[in-house]
């Protein structure tokens, strides 16, 4: 079995300083995390804020290196100094806010940066770009303004200018948080269109339960490290656990623990309204 | 004191080639003591709308009126300056915009530059800080050792601080884990019915708006489409998305089971009621 990523007691600590500069002691924000991450596989890590998730994400593609254990991606280890641009090209990551990761006055440009930077041939460049930008469905606005997209365009192009480096792996941290409900439904289209027809490896950070429910596998992280990992359904069932650890689980599957609680014996592991419907009428 | 917006129309680069409509005619009152929901796509004029409310934009066309007076007239400075002050403005990502070396000194920024006696301001802050849910424990702490969810809550009792009659909260809860984010609506719905506060929240999440306001304003291309209450705004599904917006999966469930032949009221757009309505359609009671 191949695996992506591999992180075996991953520890990551950072100095907390007092107003005079002089250190006071040490945050664990990782601490001791194992995870595989299959090639081809769309894994949804969840977990409150300051729970380690966007800390492991940065070890991924070796902008933090860790304080002990260690993280291969791809089989190279983070650690080794003449392997980081590969891993770079490799592992590429989309942020919260679409305006930070733009630098191009065109859209096109700003696609071509990646591989640019990477010192791909020009012909390989414009053959990616086109190629990156047909994947997310921008291809109409190759010659446009990124300013005068909307955010979940601008989401797909920075998704397309990490495609243009040819990645095995994208790592996406709270890539909808400020998108409106239909640029949240372009991003998820294009992710799950990523991960099904072009077998890329996806690691999804999020607080959008809906959205998770959607992946392989569900990862939920609390104090540095995996405290759940499983199949949507398996993760979401459990509703107790979720919401002790400061989560959510899917409206549908909300309303199923609160009717069963009221007698009406509709499945737990319902994840959708038209899962849910069905049950109902399944009742009758 | 009531806000109206009186067909306010505006244009950003008025007169050049880039000129371009962000309100349309755009007319609402709003009146002490609501709770609203404002809506819409990225670029749907919510943001513009809102910097009319206090005054950081003047309208291209139409009048805004605080308590029937207007707040753009040539001589009315002084009233722009106090309508900054009665209607606070929390910005997206306001934690951004903490910069003080305490928490104190960050909540008290406000009515400091209001120039209140050192005793009024000791007293807002602390009930600013109250009403956030952060204790006497936060006072001397620097902002930034604080989590997201905390910080965002300094931000808000910032604007507190000041005591506005409006408090307009423009996407509150982006980026804050679910618990974050049900502790700080459930500290704005308090705040409200405590205070009597008006309070507009601009938000991204359908679910949040129908949980928590009694009347939505939905944007699109600069007008506005509905203003109504949620359980008649989330009725029009078609429409909405195609505006780019969505109902909550609760009124989709409506939908779904309607088509299936089942009574459930069209209004009905939030899980308590939606657990209701079901138990009495498929609880014991009603299958024997």
């Amino acid at each position: 079995m191949e695996f992506m990523i591999e992180a075996k007691e991953l520890t990551f600590e950072y100095p907390v300083y007092d107003e005079n500069g002089s250190e006071t002691g040490t945050v664990r924000a990782v601490d001791q995390m194992n995870i595989l991450v299959q090639k081809g596989e769309f894994v949804a890590v969840l977990g409150h804020n300051g729970s380690g998730k966007s800390t492991f994400a940065r070890h991924i593609n070796a902008l933090f290196l860790p304080t002990s254990g260690t993280i291969t991606v791809d089989g190279m280890d983070t650690r080794d100094d003449t392997k980081i641009w590969d891993i770079r090209k490799d592992a590429g990551m989309v942020f919260q806010n679409p305006d930070n990761q733009i630098i191009a006055s065109v859209v096109e440009e700003d696609v071509a940066f990646g591989p640019e930077n990477l010192g791909f041939a020009p012909a390989k460049i414009r053959e990616n770009v086109d190629a990156s930008l047909k994947s997310v469905h921008m291809e109409a606005y190759r010659e446009a303004s990124p300013n005068k997209l909307s955010g979940g365009q601008k989401q797909r192009v920075a998704v397309a200018g990490i495609l243009a480096m040819e990645p095995e792996c994208i790592i996406l941290d709270e890539p909808t948080a400020m998108l409106d409900p239909s640029g949240r439904r372009e991003v998820m289209e294009t992710i799950e269109y990523l991960n099904r027809e072009k077998k890329m490896t996806i690691i999804y950070i999020t607080h959008h339960m809906e959205e998770a429910a959607r992946a392989d596998r569900i990862v939920v992280m609390d104090h540095g490290h995996v405290v759940m990992s499983g199949k949507p359904r398996q993760v979401f069932t459990q509703v107790d656990r979720m919401k002790e650890l400061g989560l959510d689980v899917p409206q549908a599957t909300e309303l199923a623990w609160r009717l069963r609680k009221r007698g009406i014996m509709v499945p737990q592991d319902i994840m959708t309204m038209e899962e849910m419907t069905e049950a109902l009428c399944r009742l009758k | 004191m009531p806000i109206e917006v009186k067909d306010v129309s505006y244009l950003y680069e008025a007169g050049t080639p880039f000129e371009k409509e962000a309100l349309s005619h755009v007319s609402l009152t709003i009146e002490q003591g609501e709770f609203i929901g404002l809506i819409g796509h990225t670029g749907s004029g919510k943001s513009t709308l809102i910097q009319h409310l206090n005054a950081l934009l003047a309208p291209s066309s139409g009048q805004v009126l605080y308590n029937g007076q207007d707040i753009f007239e040539e001589s009315a400075k002084e009233r722009r300056r106090q309508i900054r002050q009665k209607v606070g403005l929390v910005f997206q990502y306001p934690e951004h915009q903490l910069f003080e070396m305490t928490v104190w000194k960050d909540v008290a920024f406000g009515p400091t530059n209001m120039k209140l006696s050192e005793s009024e301001i000791k007293e807002r802050v602390e009930w600013a800080m109250e009403l956030v849910g952060l204790g006497p424990e936060y006072y001397e702490k620097s902002p930034f050792d604080l989590s997201g969810g905390q910080k965002r809550r300094v931000a808000v009792a910032g604007v507190l601080a000041m005591q506005p009659e409006y408090l307009i909260l423009d996407e509150p809860a982006a980026g804050l884990d679910p618990r974050g984010r049900d502790d700080l609506f459930d500290r704005i719905a308090m705040l409200r019915d405590k205070t009597g506060m008006t309070v507009v929240l601009v938000s991204h999440s359908m679910e949040d708006v129908a949980r928590y306001v009694d009347r939505i304003l939905v944007m699109d291309h600069g007008h506005l489409r509905y203003d109504d209450t949620p359980g008649e705004v989330f009725q029009h599904k078609e429409e909405l998305e195609a505006m780019g917006l969505a109902v909550p999966k609760i009124a989709e469930l409506g939908v779904m089971l309607r088509r299936k032949g089942y009574d459930i009221p069209k209004d009905i757009i939030r899980m308590e009621e939606m657990e209701d309505v079901l138990v009495r359609l498929f609880g014991k009671e009603a299958r024997s």
